[in-house]
């Protein structure tokens, strides 16, 4: 299995997911089609829940994003929560701009829906 | 000197409706997704240089995006009518406009969401929206009225809007965002 590496855009955020079980979304997510970009990113989480990897870490560094695109995190979250099946130990990190409370609440509101637990860091 | 008569008149109607004292953007016609984008980017950048707080950038840029969104998805353009972004300040506020025309079958969804949003008890708003959340699924055709949510939730219930009769079986749909633009929190 290779990593998943997409660059970022001016709407669509970098992904950066290695199979040493570190996981990285960042930038921004507006995109027109949410499904079309994050179905690969979905797709990528299956194959490598199969592995049974130890730790998986799922980063999220977000500047804004638009609805479909909490929806599409919320499914994420979700996943890489259900590795804890395969005896995964998981890690979701939710980063944020110290002074950013708005981006903060973001992530508080994205954890509640997905009803997983999010370590929160300011930067 | 702005000399198109549509153009000043439509300034000139949302400077006496919100009080708006300085223009940070306007944009007036055609929209696609790369408009959306070098617009929001550009809000960015304007915020930023007027020393905003980083959490009203972030929330002013949440709800410009779901607003343009609206904006590019509903547009008909067989009305002849074009459709305006506007996003301006007064002393305390931010006020993001828009307009454009919509269908009847759009009408009557877009104002039935945004009674039930605004009327919601402030308390319990949070746990409202993070619910419907949770209960929604990711489609390619829409949102089901979660970006008008978004809109509502970001701006604390700040929204007014306006319905007419624009043609026939069609309507202009203003939406008035007012964000507080000294905020700490949402």
């Amino acid at each position: 299995m290779k990593d998943l590496i997409i660059p970022p855009t001016d709407e669509s955020p970098e992904v950066n997911f290695k199979t040493t079980g570190e996981l990285l979304i960042k930038g921004v997510s507006i995109p027109e089609n949410v499904s079309k970009f994050y179905s690969p990113v979905s797709e990528w989480l299956e194959g490598f829940k199969k592995n049974s990897p130890k730790t998986a870490t799922l980063t999220f560094e977000i500047e804004y994003i638009n609805t479909s695109t909490s929806r599409a995190f919320i499914d994420i979250a979700k996943k890489v929560a259900s590795f804890k099946e395969v005896g995964t130990t998981v890690k979701t990190i939710w980063r944020y701009a110290n002074d950013d409370d708005d981006n903060l609440d973001l992530g508080k509101d994205l954890e509640y829906s997905s009803k997983t637990q999010f370590v929160f860091e300011a930067i | 000197m702005i000399e198109d008569p549509k153009i000043k008149a439509l300034l000139n109607d949302i400077g006496d409706r919100d009080k708006i004292k300085d223009y940070l953007l306007v944009i007036y016609g055609q929209f696609n997704q790369d408009i959306l984008v070098s617009a929001v980017k550009l809000i960015e950048k304007k915020l930023i240089l007027e020393k905003f707080p980083a959490n009203v950038i972030t929330k002013t840029k949440i709800i410009c995006t779901e607003m343009l969104q609206n904006i590019t998805k509903h547009k008909q353009e067989n009305t002849g009518v074009l459709p305006y972004f506007v996003v301006g300040t007064n002393d305390k506020t931010l006020n993001i406009l828009s307009g454009n025309i919509i269908t009847e079958a759009s009408k009557t969804i877009i104002e039935t969401k945004l009674n039930e949003y605004i009327k919601i008890n402030k308390n319990s708003f949070r746990s409202y929206y993070v619910e419907a959340f949770k209960n929604s699924v990711l489609s390619s055709k829409g949102n089901a009225g979660l970006g008008l949510l978004e809109i509502v939730y970001r701006s604390n219930q700040n929204v007014k809007f306006k319905m007419q009769d624009a043609a026939k079986g069609y309507f202009s749909f203003d939406l008035d965002v007012i964000v507080n633009a000294q905020a700490t929190g949402s």
